[in-house]
């Protein structure tokens, strides 16, 4: 049942699925494209193209909730044969899945983006083949997801955007005033990520992968606890 | 079997239909051995509760006019010619004791209804 | 009679409404009518049962076996319908029963061919150009296509025009031929409920007024009217409520042999309807207050 609670998001809704994928896709190869036009310097920039990555995925991965929120499908499938832990579970799963296809088309735009500019190999998008910094982004996109999704189950997706956006802007504004104010601090932040760009690959990829299942653990065990007790 | 329930009767409709069916079973439009209809096939028919089929059926078989056959159905049981004509008796019994009421109410005498009923009865003789 | 649906002193506070131990069984092969007006909590205690509500106290039992802990096995044989439907409404009915069918092991496909030719529904039309009365036979289509033993509906016929409702309660009639299924279903339709239930249960004001056979209903409430001269403190308490008017009161009873007892042959007696019963009731429990 866990299975088809996965399924019948992609089942119902994948015209819409592919649609905003393909949004993705043209985000990616636009911004790499023109990056390549101007040739400028890139770093600020795909600084600048990572967020819209985060934030774009981060958008277009709440496609089913919202869909579900719209039409008040969640109540119709809770009273089909399955449990509370299962919706739950299921919700993580697609999620987990639409961020994963999300990043996986956003660099293939990336791709074709490069390929438009007339350099595939050009220096300066070194970053971009980085698989590193790309698990870093999939690991800010599902943090993001750990502490908005027992958010969305107490209060209803509605709810639960508004509060999330206002945390996030609290994070941002937080994260400006540091750069704003701490010049310094922002060249230290850019030897941070050379410095964890250039470890073992491996040896950060587990670290990495264990302190995200914790949190996604912690998530989810909060997300079930919650939802339990949920009249729907 | 016919069956017709009025909604406007003060009498309960589980005694409607019980009177109906007896009525056909001591008329003999309902012979010996002759299956009835399911209750819940019943109940589907006349709009009504299987509830109500239900306590019709056990009056009926608790007088002994119906046997219920756990699996097999509902049949009109076999009846004992002496008991059947009791029945009927104490049926005809209980209509001229209605009659005698009324009379007395009107006060006609014993011989006057005498009278009446020896020309009734012979009327439907020839 | 084994009971299908038990349900064990439930309750549930609002702070402004309160569930009070609320208790009633259904057993198998029956159709029970959940009546009440608006508010009164028909809906709480249909989503209690389908644990869509969690309840704070009582127990519930569903095939003899608690509701929670075998929740899946119990839903597998539920069919429920929800007071308003709720589709993905960018899909036609088609695609929509694609995405449930899969649920249900025994989801029976020509059922539901069935019940698409029954109601006239088009398959291949968007849900969101439906009627209310469509979408509410979708519903109702596909929470029946898999042979369920007990269907659960939440006021299925209040978006119906009326030949459909006498079409869907002739088809709960068909269904109770078979001495396995048992549906519960609530209305403020009284008459729908008159026509088709075994068992009524009343609720209101999150209390159970009754729950018994409609027989018994019927033969115990009774509307009686008389003369305004009959009426003093004494006699008035026999009623559940009562209508005095200028030539006369009407008033309803809950007992027709101690009602008869005390007025005899001096008033009318009359069959009470659901509704007269509803009316009665909630005009004492306004007076009350």
């Amino acid at each position: 049942m866990l299975l088809q609670l996965l399924l019948k998001d992609f089942r119902s809704n994948w015209l819409y699925q592919l649609f905003s994928l393909a949004i993705l896709f043209s985000i990616s190869t636009l911004f790499i494209y023109l990056l390549l036009e101007e040739n400028g310097s890139a770093d600020p920039e795909l600084l600048i193209y990572f967020m819209a990555v985060i934030l774009s995925s981060s958008i277009v991965s709440l496609l089913f909730m919202v869909m579900d929120e719209l039409h008040h499908t969640d109540k119709f499938f809770a009273s089909l044969p399955v449990t509370r832990n299962q919706i739950v579970l299921a919700k993580y799963g697609t999620s987990f899945i639409q961020i994963l296809l999300a990043l996986i088309v956003h660099f293939l735009g990336a791709l074709f983006g490069a390929y438009l500019g007339g350099n595939i190999n050009y220096p300066e998008l070194e970053i971009i083949y980085n698989p590193i910094l790309w698990l870093s982004t999939l690991i800010v996109l599902l943090f993001f997801k750990s502490y908005a999704y027992p958010i969305y189950f107490k209060f209803g997706l509605s709810k639960g955007l508004v509060i999330q956006v206002i945390i996030q802007l609290v994070i941002f504004m937080i994260f400006v005033a540091i750069m704003v104010n701490y010049n310094k601090f922002w060249h230290s932040f850019q030897e941070d990520i050379s410095w964890v760009l250039n470890q073992n690959k491996w040896k950060l990829l587990i670290v990495v992968l264990a302190f995200f299942l914790l949190i996604m653990k912690g998530s989810i065990v909060l997300s079930i606890k919650v939802f339990k007790n949920k009249d729907i | 079997m016919k069956i017709i329930i009025s909604n406007a009767s003060s009498e309960p409709i589980y005694q409607q239909i019980g009177q109906q069916i007896k009525a056909q079973i001591i008329s003999g439009d309902l012979k010996e051995g002759d299956g009835l209809p399911s209750i819940r096939k019943l109940a589907k028919e006349l709009h009504i509760s299987v509830i109500t089929t239900k306590r019709t059926y056990e009056e009926l078989e608790k007088e002994g006019f119906i046997d219920v056959v756990g699996g097999k159905g509902t049949f009109v049981a076999i009846q004992n010619k002496e008991l059947l004509r009791e029945k009927k008796m104490k049926s005809i019994e209980d209509m001229m004791a209605e009659t005698v009421t009324e009379a007395q109410k009107l006060g006609i005498t014993f011989e006057e209804l005498q009278e009446m009923l020896g020309i009734l009865y012979n009327d439907n003789n020839e | 009679m084994s009971n299908i649906l038990e349900v064990l002193e439930i309750s549930k506070d609002y702070g402004d409404f309160r569930l009070d131990d609320v208790s009633f069984s259904l057993p198998k092969g029956y159709i029970m009518g959940l009546i009440g007006p608006n508010g009164a909590g028909k809906t709480t205690i249909i989503k209690m049962i389908m644990n869509l509500v969690m309840k704070q106290s009582g127990a519930i039992k569903i095939f003899d076996k608690d509701h929670q802990k075998f929740e899946v096995e119990i839903k597998k044989r539920i069919g429920f319908v929800y007071d308003t439907p709720n589709h993905y409404e960018h899909l036609n009915l088609k695609q929509f029963k694609n995405t449930v069918a899969p649920f249900y092991e025994n989801w029976d496909e020509s059922a539901f061919k069935d019940f698409v030719h029954r109601f006239n529904l088009p398959l291949n039309k968007k849900l969101k150009k439906f009627s209310k009365g469509m979408a509410m036979k979708s519903s109702i289509a596909i929470a029946l296509s898999h042979n369920a033993d007990f269907i659960i509906m939440d006021e299925p016929t209040s978006g119906l025009d009326p030949v459909v409702r006498r079409e869907l309660l002739d088809f709960l009639r068909e269904l109770m031929q078979d001495e396995n299924k048992s549906i519960l279903f609530s209305s403020h339709i009284t008459t729908d409920i008159e026509q088709v239930a075994d068992f009524i249960t009343y609720v209101h004001d999150g209390k159970i007024i009754f729950s018994k056979t409609k027989d018994d209903v019927f033969e115990q409430y009774t509307i009686v009217k008389g003369g305004n001269d009959l009426l003093n403190d004494e006699t008035r308490k026999s009623f559940v409520g009562i209508r005095a008017g200028e030539f006369g009161f009407e008033g309803l009873t809950k007992d027709r042999g101690f009602t008869e007892n005390i007025f005899g042959k001096n008033v009318i007696y009359d069959k009470a309807s659901l509704e007269d019963i509803m009316f009665y009731t909630n005009l004492r429990s306004k007076n009350n207050r």
